[in-house]
């Protein structure tokens, strides 16, 4: 294989299959990137157990021929002095050269016909196919990704649960403490389906697939979720876990409502939760006819501020961790974002002004 | 001093200055103690006793400063700086402790005086008993360096052949290594021991250093070697249960729960696992601990000691996290709280769990 490339657009490429390198692997091989070079087009592929990704863009090269490189080829490619950057392999024993400027590097290549076959999506076998606009996917990763729990031990929470119904896909997530759930539509030619993908697979959907305009078909295969946007694929395991019902523990009715400027209210919960002390992070508030007190105190002192808001039905007084305030603020894209009271030690409901099918419910602290 | 040998326990948990002539030491298995010293008197232990006595002279060493940090049952670290000029030279006010304390309590002790609390340590174990030694720093190449590097603290059984494998045997050694190479052999610890031996310590004399625990156990050793799951998985269930309580009545929340097991060979091992939030819940101790046993204990091996541990302490929050589809926990965590408030009030036998009962080995 001979080719000579345009630095920069490599560069990028390899990055975005960057991630799916397994970090540490016992297979030799799978812990590199697959070049394949089939006539038109350069391929990179890299996949682990957990996610794959493959990026593919044209050159002018006619050849066909592959090589696994390792995962330091993309922080080489990356350094390299020139503009262009010429590569060659060897056939015989996958030296590859990776030249650019003066630096030559002399690269170990594997042979790549032990390299794991990208799955690819059999339509006919599909347990459901639909499309989806990649703006809208990342926006509604976005709102539901923060809410997804780290612990290992709670498996099914580790995971964004996606229900398609029709033409609408409900992305939802929980840690068990809080409660995210969000709607876009899509164009679904098939029957309602469920499925649950890991959220760390699904913080890279967000990263490579950056083109809001363009239009993403996404498949269940397999026990496999493929996404596949122009010159992009991406694959994850699917979680085969349980998710409980969501609708059992969003509140159907509230004692009141609270609309409040999102920006005032998101730096006033960011000094507050300066002193907001413990593990579960409390502060207080105390939501009344035109005024809401965010109050929070530690061993270090103690802070108090009053914001203006418009509540209609009754105030409450509650306290809640920061953290899970602030995930939310940070997200919210409206002017406006509005709390919906159930009551002291009863859930409350957080709402993007600009998003009315987002419901983010968070559980109080106990005091 | 020896344990029951019909429970098992049967070793020699200290040995006084006599019986130590003939080669009885803190360890040996009481029958071995038998025969190298057939005269000898055993007795129980009493801890409630050495508590009171060890109450008693912490007293009077607290007449003296309020900075007073008890390192073990029978000894302490006095920072007496301060004192000077209301009791005299620091070598008059160990004199005098030693001396109130012999005839307050009636019983000996070896007084060290130093700079700093790790000199002070090596200087009271120097004469033994009722010993009265000082060591300067300007002492440390003729007093500490010619000292076997087994005698110095901070060196334990483990520690001292291996440092003999790297040619060191005397303190004076351990103070000459290159750091390197006794950082790369035994880590942090390595850079700590070598400052000690150049006599080096600045730790500074802490009163409150055992008021906040670090780890709360229980372990035991079984009347006879068990491996039926279900006999260990009883075991395990008890000590949880004794660790929760203790957890809980000090009001601590705990993340790491370790699992000691010395097999019928005499061989031990140690296994922790972290979990994501600390717990209260003797339920979750001994779910830990059982995964833990069945994950890398062969059932076919006999057990002759079991024990657990729960550290990474903080102190339990007042407020708590509402959660859901939790119900399971919280009402876990409320019938607990009602089954202490039983035993705070009843005693710690007024309830308890039945499969305790049952074939209970004991």
């Amino acid at each position: 294989m001979r080719l000579s490339l345009p630095k920069a657009l490599l560069a990028d490429h390899l990055q975005i299959v960057a991630k799916a390198i397994p970090t540490k692997n016992t297979i030799t091989g799978l812990d590199g990137i697959l070049f394949e070079s089939n006539g038109e087009n350069l391929i990179l592929t890299a996949t682990n157990h957990e996610l794959g990704i493959q990026t593919q863009f044209s050159t002018v090269h006619k050849e066909v021929a592959k090589v696994v490189l390792p995962g330091k080829v993309v922080e080489i490619i990356r350094r390299l002095p020139g503009d262009s950057v010429q590569i060659s392999v060897n056939p015989e024993n996958y030296l590859t050269d990776i030249t650019s400027g003066q630096a030559e590097f002399q690269v170990y290549g594997l042979n790549a016909d032990d390299y794991p076959v990208f799955p690819t999506e059999n339509l006919e076998r599909a347990q459901c196919s639909f499309k989806i606009v990649a703006g809208d996917l990342r926006r509604a990763l976005r709102q539901t990704l923060f809410a997804v729990s780290h612990d290992e031990g709670k498996p099914a929470f580790t995971g964004i649960l996606f229900s398609l119904n029709d033409n609408t896909l409900a992305l939802s997530s929980s840690d068990t403490f809080r409660l995210a759930t969000t709607s876009c539509s899509v164009e679904n030619s098939g029957s309602a389906f469920t499925f649950l993908v890991p959220g760390k697979t699904l913080q890279e959907v967000i990263r490579i697939f950056s083109d809001d305009a363009a239009s993403i078909v996404a498949t269940v295969m397999q026990n496999q979720l493929f996404l596949t946007c122009e010159d992009i694929r991406f694959s994850s395991r699917l979680l085969d876990e349980n998710f409980p019902n969501i609708e059992r523990v969003v509140p159907k009715e509230f004692i009141g409502q609270a609309t409040i400027d999102a920006a005032t209210f998101a730096h006033a919960v960011d000094r507050a939760a300066l002193l907001s002390e413990g593990t579960n992070h409390v502060i207080r508030l105390s939501i009344g006819d035109d005024i809401m007190v965010v109050r929070a105190s530690s061993k270090h002192g103690k802070i108090q501020e009053q914001l203006p808001l418009s509540l209609q039905g009754e105030g409450v007084e509650i306290a809640l961790n920061s953290r899970f305030v602030l995930d939310m603020l940070k997200i919210n894209e409206g002017d406006q974002c509005s709390i919906e009271i159930t009551g002291a030690n009863k859930p409350c409901i957080m709402r993007d002004s600009l998003y009315p099918n987002y419901l983010y419910l968070v559980l109080p602290i106990k005091i | 001093m020896a344990g029951d040998p019909h429970k098992r326990h049967g070793i020699i948990l200290t040995a006084s200055y006599e019986a130590r002539q003939f080669g009885v030491k803190t360890a040996i298995p009481v029958w071995q103690a038998k025969k190298l010293c057939p005269q000898g008197i055993f007795v129980p232990p009493d801890h409630s006793l050495y508590l009171s006595y060890s109450e008693k002279f912490l007293a009077i060493f607290r007449n003296y400063t309020p900075l007073v940090e008890p390192f073990s049952i029978d000894e302490a670290w006095l920072d007496v700086t301060g004192s000077q000029r209301l009791f005299g030279s620091v070598e008059g006010i160990g004199k005098i402790i030693q001396q109130r304390i012999r005839t307050e309590l009636d019983i000996t002790c070896s007084v060290g005086v130093a700079s700093n609390k790790f000199l002070a340590k090596m200087a009271s174990e120097r004469q033994k008993p009722q010993g009265f030694t000082t060591i300067s720093k300007a002492d440390i190449p003729t007093v500490l360096w010619p000292l076997p590097v087994g005698e110095m603290v901070g060196v334990g059984r483990k520690m001292a052949p291996a440092l003999k494998e790297m040619g060191v045997e005397t303190i004076g050694q351990l103070a000459a290594m290159p750091e390197r190479l006794l950082v790369s052999r035994f880590g942090v610890m390595g850079d700590i021991l070598r400052q000690l031996a150049n006599g080096d310590d600045d730790s500074p004399v802490d009163p409150h250093a055992l008021d906040t625990a670090k780890s709360i156990g229980h372990s035991t050793t079984l009347p006879r070697d068990i491996n039926d799951p279900a006999d260990v998985a009883r075991v395990l269930l008890d000590l949880s249960e004794r660790v929760g309580r203790r957890l809980r009545h000090g009001g601590y929340a705990g993340r790491t729960v370790t699992l000691t097991v010395k097999d019928q060979n005499f061989v031990s091992s140690t296994r922790s696992r972290t979990l994501t939030e600390p717990t209260i819940l003797t339920e979750t101790i001994y779910n830990t601990a059982l995964t833990t046993y069945q994950r890398h204990f062969e059932a076919w091996r006999k057990v002759r000691l079991l024990g657990i541990a729960i550290s990474n302490l903080q102190a339990r929050e007042a407020n708590y996290q509402l959660s859901f589809w939790q119900d399971e926990e919280e009402r876990l965590d409320r019938l607990t709280k009602a089954a202490d408030t039983i035993k705070d009030r009843f005693g710690d036998y007024a309830l308890r769990r039945a499969s305790l009962y049952e074939n209970k080995p004991e």
